[in-house]
C-alpha cells in the first residue's frame, strides 16, 4: 500500500505525542502519589473518596468530642470525690459530737469544724471548669453560680439541663450533672447543706433564749392569774415550780415546791403571804399574782417554769430536729421546744395525719415512749412528751390524710441526712465512672472505624508505586525507541541519493 | 514532417509531466493538496494502405488524484473528532476544578462542620463561635469561587461561539467566491482547475471542522453547503451569514442564528450538535455545564436552607431566638421572562424547600392566558397546568415557593432556573458571634420544688408556627383532684379544667411540652423564657448532625435521600463520568480519523520518493524526446544534402 510523505511524518508525530502524554501522566501520578489525578480517571472511585472522606471527618469530630467529654468528666469525678470526702468528715464530726460529756467549748469547736465543712462543700458545689469560666453543676446556666447561700439549706440557681456531646452517630453522652441531682437542695432529710446547718444550729452558740413562763393550774376554781418577769442577771429555776394557795393559813399564803429541790434550793419550800398585785422576787425572777378577775380559792395552783429553746445549755443528745415528708399535700409547720431534762426520742418518730374518723395524729416509732399515740388534731395545739413539746400549725394548704412529719433527735437526723447525701454522691460517682468506661470503648471503636476508612481511602486513591514506576520505565523506553526509529526512517529519502 | 511534430509534442509532454512532478514536490506539505498527474493519450493514427501509423501522444489533462468517497469519510470523521475534542477541552476544565483537593468544595465543607462541632463542645467560648462564622464565610467564598469559574466557562463558550461564527461566515464567503472562480476558470478552458478545486475542498474541510455541513453538487458543478437542519449557507456563488444573538429567555446565553431576508432566525440547537467544534460547545453547554451549575447550586441552596431551618429553632448566647445563619438572595430561584412577553404575569420568590429542589430547569409557557404548560428542560417532560394556583403548587413540589401575580398573554414564556445562581447567592447573615444559636429551645420548663406529686415535665420545644408569645411565662396548676389542670399566662387564653393525660402533648404559645407521672392537687409546673443557660449546646449538636443527616433530594415519599457530601460526590461522579466518556470518544474518533486520513493520503498524498522517481523517468523521456528532434533534424539535413 502506498504511503504518502505526510502520512509518514503525521503518524510518527502522533505516536510520539501519545507516548509523551502517557509518560507525563505516569510521572504526575508518581510525584503526587495519587492514582486518581482528576475524577475522570475513575469517576466511581472519586465519588467514593468524597464520601469516605466525609465519614472520616465525622469520626474525627467524634474522637475530638470524646476527648473533651473525658476531660470534663474527669473534672467532675474529682469534684464528686471531694464532696464524698467532705461528707465523710462531717459524719465523723457528728458522731463525735454525740458524746454527752462534751463541754460547750468543745461543742463550739465542733460547730466551727462543721461550718468549715459546709463552706468547703459550698466551694466544691460551685466549682468551675478548666477554662475557669463555666460552673460545673449549674446545668445549662453555666455562668450562674449554682449555690449562693453562705448558711442555711441549699438554694439552687441553675437549671435541670445536662450537657451532652455526640460521640458516635447515634450516641449523645451526658458530660455534666446538675446541682439539683447531686445535692437535692431544699428537700429535708436529703439536702446536705440543710443537714449540716441544722446540726450546727443544734450545737450552736446562739444566745440563751430562755423564757420563764407561768400558767394557772387547770383545776383552779378561783380566778387569779400570775405573771412573771425576769431580770437580766436572773437565775431561772431549773425545775417546774408549783405555787399552792393555802387560804386557810393566817395570813393566806402561797407555798412553792420545785421538782428539782436540789438545784432550786432558793425556791423550794419558800412561802410568802398573799397580797394581790404584790411583786415578789426570788433570784431575779419577779412574779405577781393578782385577783384578776377574782381572788384565788383554796388549793389553787400556779406553775412557773423555765422553757429553753434548743441552745447551748442542752447537750446535743437532748436536741431534736424535725422534718416533713416530700409528698405532703398540706404545708403545715411543725415546731418543737425542749425543756431542761427533756428526753428526746431515741429513734425517729413519724407523725401521721389522718382526717378519719376525726382529725388526728398517730405516732410511729421504735422508741416505745413515742410509739402508737393517737392525738386529736387541733392546729397550733402543743403536745408534750417527756419534756419535748411539738406544735403542728396549719399553713395555707390544709393537711391531708397521709401527710407525715418526723421528729428525731438531732444526731440521728444529721447522720441520716449525711448518709443519704453520701449514697447519692456515690451513685453519681459510679455513673460518671460508667460513662468514662463508655468513652474508652467508644474511642476504641471510633479509632478502628477511622483506620478502616483510611485503608479504604488509600486503596482507592493512592498509586501503587511499584506498578507506576515500572510503567514509567516501560513508557520511557517506548518513547526513546519511537524517537530513534522516527529519525531513522526520516533519513531515508531518494533525494539524498540523487 | 510527422517526426518533428511528434518530437515536439513528445518534448512538450515530457515537460508537462516534469512540471506536474515538480508541482507535486513543491506542494508536498500544502494542506489539502491532492497530487496531480499528467494524463497522456495517444493521438489519432494516420490510416494508410500499409496500416495505421501512430502520431504520437498528447497530454489530455492534468488530473487530480482524488477519491470522493475517501474524502467524505475524512470529512465526517474529522467533524466528529472536532466535536469530541472541543467538548473534552471544556468539560475537562470542570473535571480539573473538582479534582483540586485544596480548592475543591470538600475541604471547605469539612472545615465548616469542624467549627460547628467546636461550638457544640464549647458553646460559651466566643472564640469557637467566631471560628464558626469564619468557617461559614470560607464555605460561602468557596461556593462563589467555583460558581465564578463555571460562569467563566459559560462566558467562554459565548466568546468561542462568536469566534467560530465569524470563521464560519468567512469560510462560507470563501467557498462562494471559489465557486465563482472555478466556474470562470472552467468556462474558459474546459479543464478542471485542480488547485482551485483543492482550495475549495480545503475550505469545506475547515468549515466542516467547525460546523457539520452537507455538501450538494449542483448540476453546473458548483457546491452548495447546508447546515443545521437544512439552512443554506452557500448556494452557488451566494453565501449567507450566521450570527450570534441573545437568547430571549435565558440570560447570558447566546444562540446561533441564521440571517435571512434581513431577519435572524434561531437554528435549533440540537440540529447543530451533530458534529463540529461548534456542536461540541453547544452540547457541552446544554448538558455538562448546566448539570454541574445546577447540582452545585442545589447543594448551596439546600445547605443554606436546611442549616437555617435548624438554626432558627435555637437560642443564642443572650437567650434571644435564633435567626437565619445564611442569607439567600431573592434572586434565587431565578425566573426570567422572555423579552417579548406581552402579559403582566410576575413571580415573587418567598422561599425554597431544600429537600424538594431538583437539578432541572423549567420552561413555563402560557397556552391560552389561563392554563400553562410546564416543561422540564433536562428530562424533556411536559405537564399541563390548569391555572396560576396550580402552577404555584407544581413549582412548590419542586422546592420553589413563590406567589404569582398578574395575568399572562397566550404564548408568554418564562424560564425557571431554580438552582443555577444558588451558589452565587448565598452569604453569611450573622456577624455577631453571640448570635449563633447553639442553645436549644427558647423555653425552659420546671417543676416547682414544693411540688409533692411525682409529676415531671419535659424540656419542651418550640413548634411552628412561630408565636409572638413564645417566651411569655405560663403556669400550669393542677386542680383538686389532680386529673385536670389550669393554665395561666399571656397568650394561652387561661383555660381551666383541662383534662390531664400523662405523656400527652400540651401546646400553647407555639411550644409543646409533655407532663408525665402523677402530680397531686396544687402541683405547679412553669414554662418560661429560657433566658439563662449559655452552656446549652443542644442546637449546636443538632446543627453538627446535619453533616451526616440526609437533607436533600427527596424521593417519591418525600424523604431526603442524600446529605451534602453525598450530593457533592454525585456531582463529582457525574462530571468524571462525562469527561471519561468524552475522552474515550475523542480517542476513538482520533484513531478513526487518523486511519481515514491515511487511506485518503495513500491515494492522494505526495510520496517524495515516487516523485523523485518520476522526475528521473520524465527526464529520460525528455531526453529521448529531444533525441527524436535531433533525429528529425538529421533526417532533414540528409534530404537537403541530396544533390
Amino acid at each position: 500500500m502506498r504511503i504518502s510523505s505526510s502520512t509518514l511524518y503525521d503518524l510518527g508525530v502522533t505516536t510520539l505525542n501519545n507516548q509523551l502524554a502517557a509518560t507525563v501522566k505516569t510521572q504526575q501520578q508518581i510525584s503526587t502519589g495519587k492514582r486518581i489525578l482528576t475524577p475522570s480517571d475513575d469517576p466511581v472511585a472519586s465519588s467514593r473518596v468524597v464520601e469516605i472522606d466525609n465519614t472520616q471527618n465525622v469520626t474525627n469530630q467524634h474522637l475530638e468530642n470524646i476527648s473533651t467529654a473525658r476531660s470534663t468528666l474527669n473534672l467532675e469525678e474529682t469534684a464528686v470525690s471531694n464532696i464524698i470526702r467532705v461528707f465523710q468528715n462531717a459524719r465523723q464530726t457528728v458522731v463525735t459530737a454525740g458524746n454527752a460529756a462534751l463541754s460547750s467549748a468543745d461543742r463550739a469547736s465542733l460547730a466551727t469544724v462543721l461550718r468549715s465543712n459546709y463552706d468547703e462543700l459550698l466551694g466544691i458545689a460551685n466549682a468551675r471548669d478548666n477554662q475557669g469560666g463555666d460552673y460545673l453543676f449549674s446545668g445549662y446556666s453555666t455562668s450562674t453560680k449554682p449555690f449562693s447561700q453562705t448558711t442555711g439549706p441549699g438554694v439552687y440557681a441553675g437549671d435541670s439541663g445536662q450537657r451532652q456531646l455526640q460521640i458516635t452517630a447515634t450516641r449523645l453522652i451526658n458530660i455534666s450533672d446538675t446541682g439539683q441531682d447531686l445535692f437535692q437542695p431544699g428537700i429535708s432529710g436529703r439536702d446536705p447543706f440543710a443537714t449540716i446547718e441544722n446540726f450546727i444550729t443544734a450545737l450552736g452558740n446562739s444566745s440563751v433564749t430562755s423564757q420563764v413562763t407561768s400558767a394557772a393550774g387547770v383545776a383552779n376554781t378561783g380566778g387569779a392569774s400570775i405573771s412573771v418577769a425576769v431580770a437580766a442577771s436572773a437565775t431561772p429555776p431549773q425545775g417546774v415550780l408549783t405555787f399552792t394557795y393555802d387560804a386557810l393559813a393566817i395570813p393566806p399564803q402561797f407555798s412553792i415546791a420545785s421538782t428539782n429541790p436540789t438545784a432550786d434550793v432558793a425556791w423550794d419550800g419558800v412561802t410568802f403571804p398573799y397580797t394581790s398585785n404584790q411583786v415578789n422576787t426570788i433570784n431575779g425572777v419577779s412574779f405577781i399574782i393578782t385577783d384578776s378577775p377574782t381572788a384565788p380559792n383554796n388549793g389553787d395552783t400556779f406553775t412557773v417554769q423555765n422553757v429553753i429553746t434548743p441552745g447551748t445549755n442542752l447537750p446535743i443528745a437532748n436536741q431534736v430536729s424535725t422534718g416533713a415528708s416530700a409528698s405532703n399535700v398540706g404545708n403545715a409547720s411543725l415546731t418543737t421546744s425542749v425543756i431542761t431534762g427533756a428526753i428526746p426520742p431515741q429513734a425517729q418518730v413519724t407523725l401521721n395525719y389522718s382526717s378519719t374518723p376525726s382529725p388526728q395524729i398517730t405516732t410511729v416509732s421504735t422508741d416505745p415512749a413515742w410509739n402508737g399515740l393517737t392525738i386529736p388534731y387541733v392546729s397550733g395545739q402543743t403536745t408534750t412528751i417527756n419534756g419535748v413539746s411539738f406544735t403542728l400549725t396549719d399553713g395555707t394548704t390544709p393537711l391531708a390524710t397521709g401527710d407525715s412529719y418526723t421528729i428525731n433527735n438531732a444526731t440521728d437526723a444529721a447522720l441520716g441526712g449525711l448518709d443519704y447525701a453520701l449514697n447519692n454522691a456515690l451513685r453519681i460517682l459510679s455513673n460518671i465512672g460508667s460513662r468514662q468506661n463508655e468513652l474508652d470503648s467508644t474511642q476504641a471503636t471510633n479509632q478502628d472505624a477511622s483506620l478502616a476508612a483510611q485503608t479504604a481511602l488509600s486503596n482507592l486513591r493512592d498509586v501503587d508505586f511499584a506498578k507506576a514506576i515500572s510503567d514509567l520505565t516501560r513508557q520511557q523506553n517506548s518513547l526513546e525507541a519511537s524517537q530513534k526509529s522516527f529519525l531513522a526512517i526520516q533519513k531515508l529519502s531518494l533525494f539524498n541519493l540523487l | 514532417m510527422g517526426l518533428n511534430s511528434i518530437g515536439i509534442a513528445a518534448v512538450n509532454n515530457a515537460q508537462v509531466a516534469l512540471l506536474t512532478a515538480q508541482h507535486n514536490i513543491a506542494n508536498a506539505n500544502t494542506p489539502g493538496f491532492n497530487r496531480q498527474e499528467a494524463v497522456q493519450t495517444t493521438n489519432f493514427a494516420n490510416s494508410t494502405g500499409s496500416g495505421f501509423i501512430g502520431q504520437g501522444a498528447h497530454v489530455e489533462t492534468v488530473r487530480r488524484i482524488y477519491s470522493d468517497y475517501l474524502g467524505s469519510q475524512v470529512l465526517s470523521a474529522s467533524s466528529q473528532a472536532q466535536f469530541s475534542s472541543s467538548f473534552l477541552s471544556q468539560v475537562s476544565q470542570i473535571d480539573n476544578l473538582l479534582a483540586d483537593t485544596g480548592a475543591g468544595l470538600s475541604p471547605a465543607l469539612s472545615g465548616f462542620f469542624t467549627s460547628v462541632n467546636t461550638v457544640a463542645a464549647n458553646p460559651t467560648s466566643l472564640a469557637a463561635r467566631q471560628s464558626l462564622l469564619s468557617g461559614g464565610e470560607t464555605l460561602v467564598a468557596r461556593f462563589q469561587s467555583i460558581y465564578t469559574q463555571l460562569d467563566n466557562l459559560r462566558n467562554g463558550v459565548n466568546s468561542q461561539l462568536q469566534a467560530q461564527v465569524t470563521n464560519i461566515n468567512s469560510y462560507a464567503a470563501q467557498i462562494a467566491d471559489l465557486n465563482q472562480k472555478i466556474d470562470d476558470a472552467q468556462t474558459n478552458v474546459n479543464q478542471a482547475p485542480n488547485d482551485l478545486l483543492d482550495q475549495r475542498d480545503q475550505a469545506i474541510a475547515k468549515l466542516n471542522d467547525i460546523i457539520n455541513v452537507s455538501v450538494v453538487t449542483q448540476t453546473d458543478g458548483k457546491f452548495s453547503i447546508f447546515v443545521g437542519n437544512g439552512q443554506t449557507l452557500v448556494i452557488g456563488t451566494k453565501a449567507s451569514t450566521l450570527s450570534l444573538q441573545n437568547d430571549p429567555l435565558d440570560p447570558g446565553k447566546k444562540n446561533v442564528n441564521y440571517s435571512i431576508g434581513g431577519a435572524s432566525v434561531l437554528i435549533p440547537e440540537q440540529s447543530l450538535e451533530t458534529g463540529g467544534a461548534l456542536g461540541g460547545l453547544l452540547s457541552f453547554r446544554r448538558t455538562s455545564l448546566t448539570t454541574a451549575e445546577n447540582a452545585l447550586g442545589r447543594l448551596a441552596l439546600g445547605l443554606a436552607q436546611s442549616f437555617n431551618d435548624q438554626h432558627v429553632q435555637g437560642r443564642d448566647l443572650n437567650g434571644g431566638l435564633g435567626t437565619n445563619f445564611f442569607n439567600i438572595a431573592s434572586s434565587s430561584p431565578l425566573i426570567s421572562a422572555a423579552s417579548n412577553n406581552g402579559g403582566s404575569l410576575v413571580f415573587t420568590n418567598t422561599g425554597i424547600d431544600a429537600g424538594k429542589l431538583t437539578t432541572s430547569n423549567y420552561l413555563v409557557t402560557s397556552i391560552d392566558g389561563t392554563s400553562f404548560s410546564l416543561t422540564d428542560t433536562i428530562t424533556n417532560t411536559t405537564q399541563t397546568i390548569a391555572d396560576a394556583a396550580a402552577l404555584q403548587t407544581a413549582l412548590g413540589a419542586v422546592g420553589i415557593n413563590l406567589t404569582i401575580g398578574g395575568t399572562a398573554n397566550a404564548g408568554d414564556r418564562f424560564l425557571v432556573l431554580p438552582t443555577r445562581t444558588g451558589s452565587r447567592d448565598i452569604s453569611v447573615a450573622l456577624t455577631d458571634p453571640s448570635k449563633i444559636a447553639a442553645g436549644d429551645s427558647p423555653i425552659v420548663t420546671a417543676a416547682n420544688t414544693t411540688n409533692t406529686g411525682t409529676g415531671t415535665i419535659t424540656r419542651g420545644l418550640a413548634t411552628p408556627p412561630a408565636d409572638p408569645n413564645l417566651q411569655q411565662p405560663v403556669t400550669i396548676t393542677f386542680d383538686t383532684p389532680a386529673t385536670t389542670f389550669s393554665v395561666s399566662g399571656t397568650g394561652t387564653g387561661n383555660p381551666t379544667a383541662v383534662a390531664y393525660t400523662p405523656g400527652a402533648n400540651i401546646t400553647y404559645n407555639g411550644w409543646t411540652i409533655q407532663i408525665n407521672g402523677t402530680p397531686v392537687a396544687g402541683d405547679v409546673f412553669t414554662v418560661s423564657a429560657n433566658t439563662g443557660g449559655p452552656g446549652d449546646n443542644r442546637n449546636a449538636v443538632a446543627l453538627a448532625a446535619l453533616q451526616v443527616n440526609n437533607t436533600l433530594a427527596n424521593n417519591a415519599s418525600g424523604n431526603p435521600t442524600t446529605n451534602y457530601q453525598g450530593a457533592y460526590a454525585q456531582l463529582v461522579s457525574t462530571v468524571g463520568n462525562d469527561t471519561q466518556r468524552i475522552r474515550n470518544n475523542s480517542t476513538a474518533q482520533d484513531a478513526l480519523l487518523s486511519s481515514n486520513i491515511q487511506a485518503q493520503q495513500s491515494v492522494s498524498g505526495v510520496n517524495l520518493d515516487e516523485e523523485a522517481a518520476n522526475l528521473l523517468r520524465f527526464q529520460q523521456a525528455y531526453q529521448a524526446a529531444a533525441k527524436i528532434l535531433q533525429t528529425s533534424s538529421t533526417l532533414f539535413d540528409t534530404i537537403l544534402n541530396l544533390q
